[in-house]
């Protein structure tokens, strides 16, 4: 297990709990899922995994060491992070941004290979068109596929992406979906967070399913993406059908009624 | 690798600019200009500006980077008035003007300004563009009030008046005066520029910038108590100066990019020459009579002030 998480729980305002007693366990090489409604902890749960979020009890142990005995820049080139801010103060080139993913390397051997690694995360996050622009003047959409460059230029074994379609459209997700899978097969250990059901269930090999602050339930695709699972986390009756597309990978259709 | 081609222009031109003014401004006065008037009263006032230009553009740079706020200036969140608050304090507990000492004490209570205002404006771990500069105007009123207080009770009235401090000049600058500025600005400097890398990424936000290595908390602080160093040592000798750490930042980011090492030399350089052609136009406008420097950056500083207020407001629509 590359990443365990015990017992962990996160207290929130008004005696009430953001996550409550938690346990999680991701496997390297894994590409995790973590859905659930909205409010359940989802982000919460990403927070303490990436160790952004100190859990007030529980522990978190990465590759068999507790994450907090690592330092801010040990932890940046462990695991790289995606947020769900895309705002970036003053006019910073999207180079610029994308370069910032080199930041923890900085003084080490690794450093020597920095522009190749920005080159290909370009590459890779298909923003060539886009580098001699300034940030802010794009869009929603062009702004995360530039801080998804800069999150693959980090070049850590474990990537944390928070809700990456949320301001895609339907070619971007596309693209995002192809990234994912490069990055999975080339060995990362994933873990995913979307509200978009049907596509994280064709692209990940386990599932965290969070309800009301804590994990429902946790395991591979088939065994979580059931009717009753999902219509306990959600609160309201959910169908499952599996299905095919054209490239051969699996995925859930589900629907509310 | 185009925006470091045009740093090393305009910081060389900006350098340019301030050799001649160094001359115009050693060559221009109303006293003969023997050598003895030259070394001993326009040198050191020369110098002086130079010092608290080069303090003023780079703490702008630094505390708008650190609170990620484009309307961040030594003056507008309170830092000027408590370190100018100190050097009234210090004076009226018996410490010499345009001393060390008065700058130690200056630096205190500027620190103790600075951290009042952060901890009122910080809400959910991010410091709020408006509330800091409430804050500043409440803390600067507080400062200039209990200034005209220790003023008006004690002899300092003779040497340097309330509204000395709060719209500063240069008239009372001296050697002393530079000497007791120089490692205060010197050591905020070196730390800037070590910090310039984090406060790049400290764009991301707090949790994005942590995320990428960066030690959130403690590079803010060292980089607010760099700009409260750089500020308060030349409050103490020349008083409150507002809008060049506003301004200064604005035009090089303009021109170069806010990647923060180049700004914060290029600012440093752009505020010196900002503030000595301020203390030119100061000294010369209404020649014999002086105009408080303060006042100069002031009437062209404010303006600047309202354009980018606009902008900041259209930019996170409207603050209710």
């Amino acid at each position: 297990m590359i990443l365990v998480a015990k017992k962990c729980t996160v207290s929130g305002e008004n005696g009430q709990f953001r996550l409550d007693r938690i346990d999680v366990e991701v496997g390297g090489g894994e590409m995790h899922a973590v859905i659930g409604p909205n409010g359940a902890g989802k982000s919460t749960l990403m927070g303490i995994l990436s160790g952004i979020i100190v859990p007030d009890s529980g522990t978190v142990e990465f590759m068999d060491a507790p994450l907090g005995d690592l330092s801010v820049r040990e932890l940046a080139r462990s695991r790289a992070v995606l947020g769900q801010e895309l705002a970036v103060s003053f006019g910073f080139t999207v180079s610029e941004v994308v370069a910032w993913g080199r930041a923890p390397w900085r003084g080490t051997k690794e450093a020597s290979s920095d522009q190749e690694k920005i080159d290909l995360a370009i590459h890779v996050a298909e923003i060539e068109p886009l580098c001699g622009r300034r940030i802010n003047q794009l869009s929603g959409g062009e702004r995360k596929r530039v801080h998804i460059a800069r999150v693959i230029a980090q070049d850590c074994p474990l990537m944390f992406f928070d809700e990456p379609d949320s301001d895609l459209d339907l070619v971007g997700t596309r693209q995002l979906e192809e990234t994912l899978r490069t990055l999975h097969q080339g060995g990362r250990t994933l873990v995913v967070s979307s509200h978009n059901l049907s596509w994280i269930s064709g692209l990940s090999t386990h599932v965290i399913l969070m309800g009301e602050h804590e994990v429902l339930a946790a395991g591979p695709v088939r065994e979580v993406f059931t009717s009753e699972l999902l219509s306990r986390a959600y609160r309201t009756k959910i169908s499952v059908a599996w299905s095919t597309d054209a490239r051969g990978h699996d995925f859930a259709i589900c629907t509310s009624s | 690798m185009k925006n470091i081609g045009r740093s090393w222009i305009l910081g060389l031109a900006l350098f340019l600019i301030l050799l001649v003014l160094i001359a115009v401004s050693l060559n221009f006065g109303a006293a003969s200009a023997d050598s003895v008037v030259i070394w001993n009263i326009r040198l050191p006032r020369t110098v002086a500006a130079i010092g608290v230009g080069v303090g003023l553009g780079s703490a702008g740079v630094l505390l708008q980077g650190s609170l990620r706020n484009p309307l961040a200036d030594p003056a507008l969140v309170g830092v000027s008035a408590g370190a100018a608050l100190g050097a009234v304090l210090g004076a009226a507990i018996g410490l010499p003007f345009n001393s060390i000492g008065v700058t130690s004490i200056a630096v205190i209570t500027s620190s103790v300004a600075m951290a009042v205002v952060v901890w009122v404006s910080r809400s959910n771990g991010r410091v709020e563009v408006v509330t800091v500069l409430l804050a500043g105007i409440a803390v600067s009123a507080f400062g200039a009030a209990a200034m005209s207080i220790i003023i008006s009770t004690s002899d300092l009235a003779g040497t340097r008046s309330v509204s000395f401090w709060t719209t500063g000049s240069f008239s009372l600058s001296n050697w002393s005066g530079v000497n007791s500025m120089w490692p205060a600005i010197a050591i905020g400097l070196i730390l800037a520029f070590f910090l310039a890398p984090s406060l790049d990424l400290l764009a991301l936000g707090d949790e994005g910038a942590y995320a990428s290595g960066v030690a959130v908390s403690r590079v803010r602080a060292l980089a607010l108590l760099a700009a409260v160093l750089l500020t308060a040592a030349g409050v103490a000798v020349v008083g409150v100066i507002a809008f060049v750490g506003l301004v200064v930042p604005h035009a090089v980011r303009l021109v170069i990019g806010p990647s923060h090492r180049q700004l914060l030399v290029v600012s440093a350089v752009g505020g010196a020459v900002v503030l000595l052609l301020a203390d030119t136009i100061a000294r010369l406008a209404l020649n014999p009579i002086e105009i408080p420097v303060g006042s100069v950056t002031a009437i062209l500083g404010a303006p600047v002030f309202f354009v980018l207020l606009r902008r900041a407001r259209n930019r996170q629509g409207g603050w209710a």
